[in-house]
């Protein structure tokens, strides 16, 4: 498979993650608003409901910019996969109730990763010398070309 | 700093297999302290049954895996170059990625349970602790930069520490022991699945770490060899090691004892030492006392070894850190991944770091995963590469072999409760996030020309570099 036919499946699976989390998000938000003790960040209150729709959102930017940089793109979705997970472990009374929410965009999510990554790996550098920063710098700057 | 790759740099040193065994005992086995905990929840028959039966569909396909891709990719770095080979820079990137991360963690567990045994029996303060756990980190960091001959010449006095006690202790346990070896067979009102939950976590511990050997094998003379015959003489010894020294704790403790047998027993309950008294007196005691604390720094200077290597190489081929990739002019070895993991054992048993444990499992059963798979993937797509060691069955078999230890590695992953699930996914995601982030810097590299020109047809290893007549650069 060609590295960009697998860049857009990491980006369209990605979407998925986030649009996952934002049902996700929205069903919680009806049926059990208040699950598990919420985080206080920066004088925000961070509930479950909110917190999938959040990142949601944040995974579907991250899917739509793996298309044009798949690091950045797949580093926004599966950062917040993780951010789901740390919520969901540091809940230990709720931790497989909020697990069962985050399954489906987490699984999403690292898929994307992995597509995004895999996709990158396609390009390698064959080794043609020591890296860029070990060659020391010529003293001499090349003139600019004459105009014309 | 001229940028080196693969193994350059590395001194190759010349291990006799006796060395190489104690190295392989000490990263598998390194006595029997553990299993206690499995002994009083799968019950004493049932236990010597699983020491016995879960090395086949477990360690020892690891051990001859182990040892076909050591033979046929004799390289620094072990199974992280193996799964390059097979699959690509990605997933040996999570493969070594994830194997360096749990033995990074691993490490600082056995200098936590060292200090914990010497805390139990000496009154010292959380500061003093933490200083003897430096100055033991500090001692097996500089013997480790010094090298794998003074390395394995440590391994070799701590294994005689470790093991002498445990000789007296078998003879004396079996003589004046009165417990009862096999019977119950397993705790009464329970079925073998419920026997076997817990058991079967702290065994397949026991017997993990087949792999680690192969990482060292940049730095030892003719590796495609000594590391696989190693292996193959330090399985049985693992094994028949496990069941004797169990069957003398089931028996040294007495009657009914087992229910009660705990790896800790500083609060109640029966464990090596606890027995030992029982048989041996208190001289017993602390001499299998020793041998606990040996056991445990055996294991670091063992996993301190063989942990640096993989995020070495990796280093090597610019995916991670540049500094990780430097060796020691002198020595040969590479001094800073050395040194750095020392510093993070030192950082992790300053504090509680139980959140990082419960991602330990999950990170080296995906890592053993993969090299599972790798060596179905090198049988298919180089059936002719040299291979010193092979394991003796078709590839079909093989699959069929290997198949067993994935399906309880993935069964692994289920079995320790929902804190365990959802640390040891967070742990696993880091493969990948780490990988975009060090890609996005450092971009990688291949070097096309020494793929696949480790080993001769003959079997014979290359000079690093060397062009071999009849492989294709």
């Amino acid at each position: 498979m060609k590295q960009g036919a697998i860049f857009r499946y990491a980006a369209a699976v990605g979407v998925l993650a986030g649009v996952s989390a934002i049902a996700m998000g929205l069903y919680i938000h009806s049926a059990q608003p208040r699950l598990g003790p919420s985080w206080h960040v920066a004088g925000i209150l961070i509930t479950s409901p909110r917190l999938l729709l959040g990142l949601g959102i944040v995974m579907v930017v991250g899917g739509v910019l793996t298309l044009w940089n798949p690091a950045l793109g797949g580093l926004l979705v599966l950062v917040s996969a993780v951010l789901g997970l740390v919520y969901c472990y540091t809940h230990e009374w709720h931790r497989l109730d909020l697990l069962k929410l985050w399954a489906l965009p987490v699984i999403l999510g690292w898929l994307a990763g992995i597509l995004a990554g895999y996709a990158l790996a396609k390009s390698v550098e064959a080794y043609d010398g020591p890296a860029e920063d070990d060659v020391p710098a010529s003293p001499e700057v090349p003139p600019p070309a004459a105009p014309g | 700093m001229t940028e080196m790759l693969r193994n350059e740099g590395l001194k190759r040193i010349r291990m006799r297999l006796f060395t190489a065994v104690v190295v392989v005992f000490t990263l598998t086995c390194s006595g029997s302290f553990g299993m206690e905990d499995v002994v009083s929840s799968s019950g004493p028959g049932l236990t010597l049954l699983m020491i016995v039966v879960l090395p086949f569909l477990w360690s020892v396909p690891m051990a001859f895996v182990a040892s076909e891709m050591g033979s046929m990719i004799p390289e620094a770095g072990g199974s992280y170059r193996w799964v390059r080979r097979a699959m690509g820079e990605y997933w040996s990137f999570q493969s070594g990625w994830w194997w360096s991360l749990s033995v990074f963690i691993d490490s600082a567990v056995y200098v936590a349970l060292a200090l914990g045994y010497i805390q139990s029996q000496l009154d010292i303060s959380n500061l003093q602790r933490w200083l003897v756990g430096v100055a033991i980190i500090a001692v097996f960091t500089y013997i480790n930069i010094r090298g794998l001959e003074i390395t394995g010449w440590a391994l070799i006095v701590i294994q005689i520490v470790v093991m002498v006690p445990f000789v007296l202790f078998v003879v004396l346990g079996f003589l004046r022991g009165t417990g009862e070896v096999f019977s119950p067979f397993m705790p009464a009102g329970q079925n073998v699945v419920e026997s076997m939950n817990l058991g079967l976590a702290v065994m397949m511990w026991m017997y993990a770490g087949w792999e680690s050997m192969s990482t060292l094998a940049g730095e030892i003379e003719n590796p495609q060899k000594v590391i696989p015959k190693a292996l193959m003489v330090g399985t049985p010894i693992v094994i028949v090691t496990y069941f004797v020294t169990v069957a003398a704790l089931i028996r040294a403790g007495g009657a009914g004892s087992w229910a009660d047998m705990v790896s800790d027993a500083s609060s109640g309950g029966t464990d090596y030492i606890v027995a030992a008294k029982i048989v041996g007196g208190a001289f017993l005691g602390w001499l299998i006392f020793a041998s606990a604390i040996a056991s445990n720094i055996g294991l670091y200077a063992g996993y301190l070894a063989t942990g640096a290597r993989p995020p070495f190489q990796i280093s090597r081929d610019r995916l991670l850190f540049r500094f990780f990739g430097r060796t020691s002019a002198r020595y040969g070895t590479p001094w800073v991944a050395i040194l750095i993991m020392g510093l993070v054992n030192c950082a992790l048993i300053s504090r509680d770091f139980v959140a990082l444990i419960v991602m330990d499992v999950f990170l080296l059963m995906f890592a053993y995963i993969l090299v599972f798979i790798a060596a179905i993937v090198l049988r298919v797509k180089e059936p002719n590469a040299p291979r010193p060691f092979r394991v003796p069955l078709p590839t079909w078999a093989l699959t069929i072999w290997v198949a067993i230890p994935i399906a309880i590695a993935v069964f692994a992953l289920f079995t320790n409760g929902d804190q365990y699930l959802v640390g040891g996914l967070i742990g696993v995601l880091s493969g990948p996030i780490a990988y975009l982030v060090f890609k996005y810097f450092y971009h990688g590299t291949t070097d096309r020309a020494l793929e696949g020109a480790t080993v001769t047809p003959e079997g014979e290893l290359t000079q690093f570099g060397a062009a071999i007549e009849g492989v294709e650069a």
